[in-house]
């Protein structure tokens, strides 16, 4: 990085937390500082809906998914305009009738306050845990990249969110976060033209398509039943559309998002803007990815892309046998550089043949380079037991590092952060919302003054800020952190949106069975869980979210005659 | 703060009836325009893969 770059990536987050500063200076009240004054038109809802979810880690993580194992991934976002159209018929309606200021705050009206403040206490513990890992998992990688401490760069990502969140509350996240979607987009857009630019001359843009689609980099749907694979259309579609129902309908950093509107009409097209722009804009992240897959086809990539990691070598035992490793990898670059040109000129003369016999070779070859990354990783974990040897996530920030020219590099840097700060400021702002209406207002310091809640919420917003840097700090202390955390998370999941979904779609289920199926429901899920620990069962914890929402279903239908009232919808 | 009064059975169509969409003339047609919208997507991306397998 040089000074074009620092000035373009500074200036970029200056600019952006300036603006969100300055557009927020007139919140006064409560409303203002958790609402946005709810006149926000549909276009910054819709950004800000895409801001919310797009995480540093979409940015780093997805095109190097695409490099590795190609455009499936795609599939995943199939469900998500069905889910749009879905929550703008059936929730959004009942959401902006009873004005409320957040999603637990309908499951008191529906219910009663324990279940409100049980499903409210279950997202804190949830989304408290993952605003930390929203912090850590982009400062990792980019640490180790940019050579900054880890720490330094927890806090300058922490600390500038913190800052112009507790200023200006949920506008002011908004507000940043239109600005930050435009950066992002802009930024993916002038990367992929970089890309094809740095593509040999020889190598046109259809050539490129063609070796990556004979490379199997482009099969982005298929309509294959086979729920041993990941990602296809059918499991798009359903799981898809289930998953970002919940996600949308009942996760508070995102219904606050779309509650911040100007009216339903506005919230709605927000919604529908994320439904129709968020395929395309997952589609471009990718195709970025297939994008440098091909550029490294020409141009020999690092044999492990986190440099970290080779650096570990120096002046060590290990260090001749890395070289060894590095020549054979040399060697083999080489051979698959002209059987790949080989294979071009097949595609080009529309020859069957010749085609079929590169492919076969360039596989072989690609084994043969698997098997010394292999090596490279084995060598990695014998220097060093606690070190990290996938590097997937690293592949398209060591293009960014290494390919792009000065001044992109400093605007590439500035999505990634813009990126992190879009996703924690919505959680931070999310967290505080719900501390402060579902909890402290409602049953803990009640009939205060509109100026005591406001002082409050910028006061909740900044101790979840740091409980975000704690938890983000100290993640490296504990193995496998991460994954704990999304354990954590579908521990709760899927009893919240089975609470959300008694609440919308059984309408004679009342608060009493509501509340009892929810502890069933988690007992179930937690018994699963160890159960599974215990080796009893083999259960992916992903499973866990629909068997948690689907236990409180079956257990509030249940329970309801015995101990419900009748409930008149 | 108020307690939220209870949702009505049929809130949604009366939301519904209380705001008109900016385009076109029901919120009908602008969901069939964005379900049509994503199913020429999906079609977009099954020609893509076909056109490079």
């Amino acid at each position: 990085m040089d000074f074009i770059d620092w000035t373009v990536m500074l200036g970029t987050l200056t600019a952006i937390v300036a603006y969100g500063v300055w557009k927020t200076r007139s919140v006064t009240s409560v409303k203002s500082y958790l609402m946005g004054d709810k006149d926000l038109p549909w276009w910054t809802i819709g950004l800000s809906v895409m801001a919310t979810q797009a995480s540093a880690i979409t940015f780093l993580s997805t095109p190097g998914q695409a490099y590795q194992s190609g455009m499936d991934f795609a599939q995943f976002y199939i469900g998500l305009p069905i889910a749009m159209v879905i929550l703008c018929i059936f929730v959004l309606p009942i959401y902006y009738r009873l004005n409320i200021y957040t999603a637990y705050e309908y499951l008191e009206g529906r219910f009663d306050l324990r279940t409100r403040t049980l499903t409210a206490i279950l997202f804190l513990i949830q989304r408290g845990l993952a605003a930390g890992i929203t912090i850590y998992a982009p400062a990792i990688i980019l640490s180790s990249i940019l050579g900054w401490p880890l720490n330094n760069t927890i806090f300058f990502i922490g600390l500038i969110v913190i800052f112009y969140t507790v200023f200006g509350g949920t506008k002011a996240v908004s507000v940043t976060q239109k600005q930050q979607m435009i950066v992002i987009l802009t930024g993916m857009f002038i990367a992929a033209m970089v890309v094809i630019f740095k593509l040999p001359p020889d190598i046109s843009f259809n050539d490129a398509l063609s070796i990556a689609g004979k490379s199997g980099k482009l099969d982005v749907i298929s309509f294959d039943f086979d729920p041993s694979s990941r990602y296809n259309f059918w499991s798009g579609i359903l799981g898809g559309t289930f998953l970002f129902l919940s996600y949308f309908g009942t996760d508070q950093s995102q219904v606050q998002r779309y509650l911040s509107g100007k009216s339903l009409s506005e919230s709605r097209l927000g919604l529908l803007f994320n439904g129709i722009f968020k395929v395309p804009m997952q589609f471009l992240v990718l195709f970025v990815g297939i994008l440098v897959f091909v550029f490294f086809q020409f141009q020999q990539p690092p044999i492990h892309f986190n440099d970290a990691n080779l650096q570990r070598f120096e002046g060590t035992v290990y260090e001749d046998s890395l070289a060894q490793l590095q020549t054979q990898y040399d060697l083999l670059f080489e051979e698959r550089r002209s059987e790949m040109q080989e294979m071009l000129m097949g595609i080009r003369e529309e020859n069957p043949n010749t085609i079929e016999t590169s492919k076969e070779q360039l596989n072989v070859l690609m084994q043969r380079e698997e098997m010394l990354r292999g090596q490279v990783d084995s060598l990695i974990l014998h220097q060093a037991p606690e070190a990290q040897v996938e590097d997937r996530d690293y592949v398209f920030i060591t293009f960014i590092m290494n390919y792009l020219p000065h001044g992109l590099i400093g605007l590439l840097l500035a999505v990634i952060f813009s990126a992190a700060m879009s996703s924690t400021s919505s959680e931070l702002n999310a967290l505080a919302t719900t501390t402060v209406i579902d909890i402290y207002r409602r049953s803990v310091v009640k009939n205060k003054s509109d100026h005591h809640y406001l002082n409050a919420s910028k006061g909740f917003t900044l101790l979840w800020g740091a409980l975000a840097l704690f938890f983000a700090t100290t993640a490296s202390l504990f193995e496998n952190l991460i994954q704990a955390v999304n354990i954590i998370g579908s521990l709760f999941y899927g009893p919240i949106l089975g609470i959300f979904a008694v609440a919308f779609a059984m309408k004679s289920i009342g608060g009493r069975a509501v509340f009892l199926a929810a502890g069933l429901g988690e007992a179930v899920v937690i018994l699963l869980f160890i159960l599974d620990k215990q080796e009893v069962i083999n259960l992916e914890y992903l499973w866990l979210n629909p068997i948690g929402c689907l236990a409180v279903m079956l257990f509030a239908w249940l329970l309801q005659p015995l101990v419900g009232k009748k409930v008149v919808a | 703060m108020a307690i939220p009064p209870k949702p009505s059975g049929n809130m949604a169509e009366n939301a519904d009836a209380d705001e008109r969409p900016p385009i076109l003339s029901s919120w009908k047609q602008i969901y069939a325009i964005v379900l049509i919208l994503h199913a020429l997507i999906i079609l977009m991306f099954y020609l893509f893969t076909h056109a490079y397998a």
